[in-house]
């Protein structure tokens, strides 16, 4: 188990389960939650205001999809470190979304070792 | 490590709010593609999906994809949404409220996925706790924490009550200003405390429109559900109540009210039968009407069916509604013909009407001959407090629920309240609560003040010697002796530490033969 990096984390899924599940696996490793965003309007506001080191984005969710989101946040901050959440059989917007500028992706179900191999392969 | 339970518990609530969605959405579908409801539709499903594979249940994985996936073709322009496409959505919908239902019931354990193998990992991760999103509108609260605060407001109150009557007695009216001010202060925080568990009855309408959805698809009837006034707002911890009541009153309007569809064309009705569930309130409770436009309640076959079952039944050309439900509603009675798959299994309308009575509401029914049939039920809005209208009879002091109180007359008139007399199917009674306790020191009830309640399609006259005032109470069950007849919901604490015996009139018409003779006229002797 990784820990003391206590990196901030902004989390953006519109199911809370998630956010709790993704939360519980990055707290659980010595990393600090910095916030919550249950859309793409709020992750893009979010990420104006707490500044994370990493942002976790889900794919599918209201008022702005995540991978409209990424291209927002890249656009402001080109050394936004952002890590896709995505289900199975979203491999075309997966690719979208790196070409938008996320980093790296994680496919539902998470399994917490590869969650956090990579966290911290983005970090790295 | 994990916080499995409470994952688990998440899961659960929020798969419920996401069914919701879903099922509302694929509603809105029916009129046509609506590019809004399907992001909807897809994204519950899509979430719901991600959600189940973290749980580890596969089943719901499963549909949730190809709920996903068929969302997905209409999306695209493969599928068009015609009427089967969106009866087929429907289907899935319920479908997977079934599974997830089942899935998230707690004896199951995940079957493989996430959760299981987070319950093997190492104890040394520290629970993030139930960290909330920044801005968000909403806090969950739990349930525990509210009813904590209510139950304070309601001290609260009884301490108000208290002092108010005390500085009445002191008589000093800057006191009085003050308590008085002191006192709607707290009437405010009870008030909001008690607003925190409203919950819009419109959460319900998902659930009317897939009871009805399968009832007809088992009798094989077409009806068309219909509920107004979802914005009408009951006690989140009454909602579930709710539901069950309306469930078993909906399947019996599908099953016994509607008729088969080319019995409804013969009789020149149209073909589709017409359900309504028409929400209203007013500040104490809420009133709940389902309406059906079928066939009626047949009063001579009911009639025919009660004397083969060996009960005592009026008359079939005199029988009033509210005979008719006194009938429907005895243990065991039932006018079904054959026992359906429907009706027939689960719970008759006594123990509907038994519920509502354990909820404080009422139960009242109409019904015309090959018109159609209305039950009306009415609740209290909320379970914590109640208000009643406290009075005194002999010794006691008696609470009488102020949500059924029509108006007090005395002998000189109407005091409180419109109207005059007691209409429609009335009776009335003189209340003696030693003789219907049995104590022995009865000396006969007081006749002061008529106290007239509204119930059902009639009125109920109950005479009390003193009248006290209006307080909130919260009652307390208790059981009474075998032999007195039940006609109390409870027993509530006053202000004073007094106790007041709440009554439930709706027991009180079933349980007592009231005495017309000894009613009728107040006595005189009142003098204000």
């Amino acid at each position: 188990v990784t820990d003391g990096t206590n990196a901030s984390v902004l989390v953006c899924d519109d199911a809370i389960f998630m956010r709790k599940v993704i939360s519980d696996i990055l707290t659980g490793a010595g990393y600090r939650i910095a916030g919550h965003a249950s859309n793409g309007v709020e992750a893009v506001e979010m990420y104006r205001k707490v500044k994370p080191d990493l942002v976790t984005m889900d794919i599918v969710m209201p008022d702005m999809g995540g991978i409209d989101a990424v291209r927002e946040i890249v656009r402001e901050d080109p050394h936004a470190r952002i890590l896709m959440c995505s289900a199975m059989g979203q491999q075309a917007l997966v690719v979208e979304a790196v070409e938008a500028g996320a980093k790296d992706f994680i496919v539902k179900p998470f399994q917490p070792n590869r969650v956090l191999e990579a966290v911290q392969r983005v970090l790295g | 490590m994990m916080d499995l339970e409470g994952l688990a518990e998440l899961f659960r609530s929020e798969s419920g709010d996401l069914l919701e969605v879903l099922s509302r959405a694929v509603s809105r579908l029916e009129g046509g593609r609506d590019a809004v409801a399907l992001d909807e539709a897809f994204r519950a499903a899509h979430t719901l999906k991600g959600m189940a594979a973290v749980m580890g249940y596969s089943t719901v994985v499963g549909l949730a994809h190809g709920l996903e996936h068929l969302l997905e073709s209409v999306r695209s322009g493969a599928v068009v949404p015609d009427r089967e496409i969106v009866e087929a959505l429907h289907f899935a919908a319920d479908e997977l409220s079934h599974v997830v239902e089942a899935a998230a019931t707690p004896s199951v354990v995940p079957e493989a996925g996430f959760v299981a193998a987070s319950a093997n990992d190492s104890a040394e991760h520290v629970d993030a706790g139930g960290e909330e999103p920044v801005g968000a509108r909403y806090v969950r609260v739990e349930q525990g924490r509210i009813d904590a605060l209510i139950a304070a407001a309601a001290d609260l109150s009884l301490a108000r009550d208290a002092i108010l009557s005390r500085a009445a007695e002191l008589g000093d009216p800057e006191t009085r200003q003050l308590v008085d001010s002191l006192g709607r202060a707290v009437s405010r925080v009870r008030d909001d405390a008690i607003r925190l568990r409203l919950a819009p009855m419109g959460e319900l309408e998902d659930r009317v429109h897939r009871v009805v959805r399968e009832a007809a698809r088992v009798t094989g009837r077409r009806v068309n559900p219909r509920l107004e006034g979802g914005e009408v707002e009951i006690d989140r911890a009454l909602l579930s109540d709710v539901a069950e009541v309306l469930t078993h009153l909906l399947r019996n309007a599908v099953d016994h009210g509607v008729e088969p569809p080319d019995v409804r064309v013969a009789a020149g009705k149209p073909v589709e039968g017409a359900i309504r569930i028409l929400l209203s309130q007013d500040r104490e409770t809420v009133a709940i009407r389902v309406s059906d436009d079928g066939r009626g309640i047949d009063r001579a076959a009911l009639v025919a069916r009660a004397e083969s079952a060996g009960l005592r039944a009026a008359d079939a050309g005199e029988m009033g509604d509210r005979e008719v439900l006194e009938l429907l509603t005895r243990p065991g009675f039932t006018t079904a013909e054959q026992v359906t798959e429907l009706s027939g299994r689960g719970v008759g309308l006594d123990h509907v009407a038994s519920r509502v009575r354990d909820l404080g509401g009422s139960l009242a029914l109409e019904s015309v001959a090959g018109q159609g049939t209305s039950f009306l039920l009415t609740l209290p809005k909320t379970l914590s407090l109640t208000k009643v209208l406290v009075a005194g009879c002999g010794g006691w002091s008696v609470g009488i629920p102020a949500s059924m109180l029509e108006r007090i007359e005395d002998a000189e008139g109407v005091a409180y309240g419109a109207g005059t007399g007691l209409e429609g199917s009335a009776s009335e009674v003189v209340l003696d609560v030693d003789e219907v306790l049995g104590t022995g020191m009865s000396v006969g009830g007081g006749s002061r003040f008529r106290v007239v309640l509204r119930m059902g399609d009639g009125s109920f006259g109950i005479h009390v010697d003193r009248l006290v005032g209006m307080r909130d109470v919260v009652v307390k069950r208790f059981a009474m002796p075998p032999e007195c007849p039940d006609v109390f919901a409870g027993a509530a604490v006053l202000g004073g530490g007094e106790i007041c015996l709440v009554l439930d009139p709706t027991r009180m018409v079933g349980q007592w033969t009231p005495v017309p003779s000894a009613a009728g006229t107040l006595e005189k002797s009142w003098n204000p």
